[in-house]
C-alpha cells in the first residue's frame, strides 16, 4: 500500500491525514488517560508533562494504575521499560533509513517516535521511496499523533467525568492498528510472524510486567525467519 | 502519593522512553546485529502490531469472553477484512466504529 508523492509538502500532508483518519481511535484512549490522571488527583502540569514525557498510553496508563495502587518506584519503572522494549525494535528497524538525516532533526522525531508513526512510515522506507518523500511522510504522522495525542489527554483531564467508562472506547485503538497490520501482511513469512506472535502474546497473558507482548513479538519475529528460511527462496 | 514519587517516576520513565526510541538509531554503525537480527527486524512491524492486537481484541478488560459477548472481536474482524480488501485505513476504522456501535446497540457486550 505504498502511496505514491510528488513532493515533500504532499508527503507531509498525506501523513497528517492518515493519522486524521486514525483520531477516532487515538483520541478516547488519551482522553482515558485524562480521565485517570484527574481521578487520581494529579495536578494538569504534571499530567501534561507525563504524557509529554513518556508520550505512550500504555505505558503511562500500566504507571498510573500502580501509582495508583502504591507500587513501590522500580516495579512501575521496570513495568514501563518492559512496556516500552518495543520502542527499541522500532529504533533498529528504522535506523538505516535515518542516517541521512541531521541529528538536530533526528532527535526530536525519534522522541515523538509512536506506533502508529512507526508502522506506517517503515512501510515507504523499505519501498525505497525517494528518502526525502519518506521522511516528511513520517514527520506528518508524527507531528499529527502529536498534538492529536495531547489534544486528547488535556480533553479527558477538564472534561473528566463528561466520558463516560462504560463507551468501552479503549477498543478504537486496535484498530488503528489493525489498519496498519492487514494491508502489510504479505508473504507466508510474514503471515506466520504475526499469527505466532498472537498466539505466544496470549499464551504469555499472565505473565507479570506486561512480558508477554515482547515474548509475542520475539516469538512472531523467530517464526518469520524460520518460515523464511525453510519455505523461503521460491515466495516472494 | 507523594510529589517526589511523581516527578521521580516522570522524569525517570520518560528518559527511558526516549533512550529506547532513540537508542539504535543513534548508536547505528557503531553497533554491528548479528545477521539473523538484522533479518528479524523486517519482521517488527507484523509481530509487534499483531502482539498488541490480539489481548485487545479476544480478552478486552482483561477476560476470555463467550463469542456471543465479545463485540470487539466481530468489530475486529469486520475491520480486517476491509483492511485486507481495500488497504484503506478511513474504511477500516469506519466499518469497526460502526460495527462495533451496532452489536452493543443490539445488546451484546
Amino acid at each position: 500500500m505504498t502511496k505514491q508523492f510528488n513532493n515533500p509538502r504532499h508527503a507531509f500532508w498525506s501523513g497528517v491525514r492518515t493519522i486524521m483518519a486514525m483520531a477516532p481511535g487515538i483520541v478516547p484512549f488519551g482522553a482515558i488517560i485524562g480521565v485517570t490522571a484527574r481521578d487520581m488527583d494529579m495536578s494538569l502540569l504534571a499530567t501534561l508533562a507525563m504524557s509529554m514525557g513518556y508520550y505512550a498510553g500504555a505505558a503511562q496508563i500500566a504507571s498510573l494504575q500502580l501509582m495508583a495502587d502504591g507500587a513501590v518506584l522500580l516495579v512501575v519503572l521496570l513495568t514501563t521499560l518492559l512496556i516500552g522494549l518495543r520502542f527499541g525494535l522500532y529504533s533498529a528497524a528504522i535506523a538505516p533509513y535515518l542516517q541521512g538525516v541531521p541529528r538536530i532533526q533526528r532527535l526530536p522525531l525519534l522522541y515523538a517516535l509512536t506506533d502508529q508513526s512507526f508502522n506506517l512510515s517503515i512501510v515507504n522506507y523499505r519501498a525505497n521511496m525517494a528518502p526525502e518523500l519518506a521522511y516528511s511522510y513520517f514527520v506528518g504522522t508524527s507531528i499529527a499523533v502529536w498534538v492529536i495525542w495531547l489534544f486528547a489527554v488535556l480533553l479527558g483531564a477538564t472534561l473528566g467525568e463528561a466520558i463516560p467508562n462504560t463507551w468501552s472506547l479503549e477498543f478504537f485503538i486496535p484498530l488503528t492498528f489493525i489498519s496498519i497490520l492487514l494491508p502489510i501482511l504479505r508473504g507466508k513469512d510474514v503471515v506466520g510472524a504475526a499469527l505466532v506472535a498472537a498466539i505466544v502474546t496470549m499464551l504469555g497473558q499472565g505473565l507479570p510486567y506486561n512480558l508477554g507482548l515482547m515474548l509475542g513479538a520475539c516469538g512472531g519475529i523467530a517464526a518469520g525467519l524460520l518460515i523464511d528460511h525453510y519455505a523461503g527462496v521460491e515466495d516472494e | 502519593m507523594s510529589s517526589t514519587y511523581l516527578w521521580t517516576i516522570i522524569v525517570l520513565a520518560s528518559l527511558m522512553n526516549f533512550f529506547l526510541r532513540a537508542v539504535f538509531v543513534e548508536a547505528y554503525g557503531r553497533i554491528k546485529f548479528p545477521r539473523i537480527v538484522e533479518k528479524g527486524l523486517y519482521y517488527v512491524p507484523a509481530a509487534v502490531l499483531s502482539a498488541i492486537i490480539a489481548p485487545a481484541v479476544l480478552t478486552p478488560g482483561g477476560e476470555w469472553l463467550p463469542l456471543q459477548q465479545n463485540p470487539q472481536l466481530w468489530a475486529a474482524l469486520m475491520a480486517s477484512l476491509v483492511a485486507w480488501y481495500y488497504k484503506s485505513i478511513f474504511r477500516t476504522m469506519l466499518v469497526g466504529l460502526l460495527v462495533f456501535w451496532g452489536l452493543q446497540w443490539l445488546g451484546m457486550g
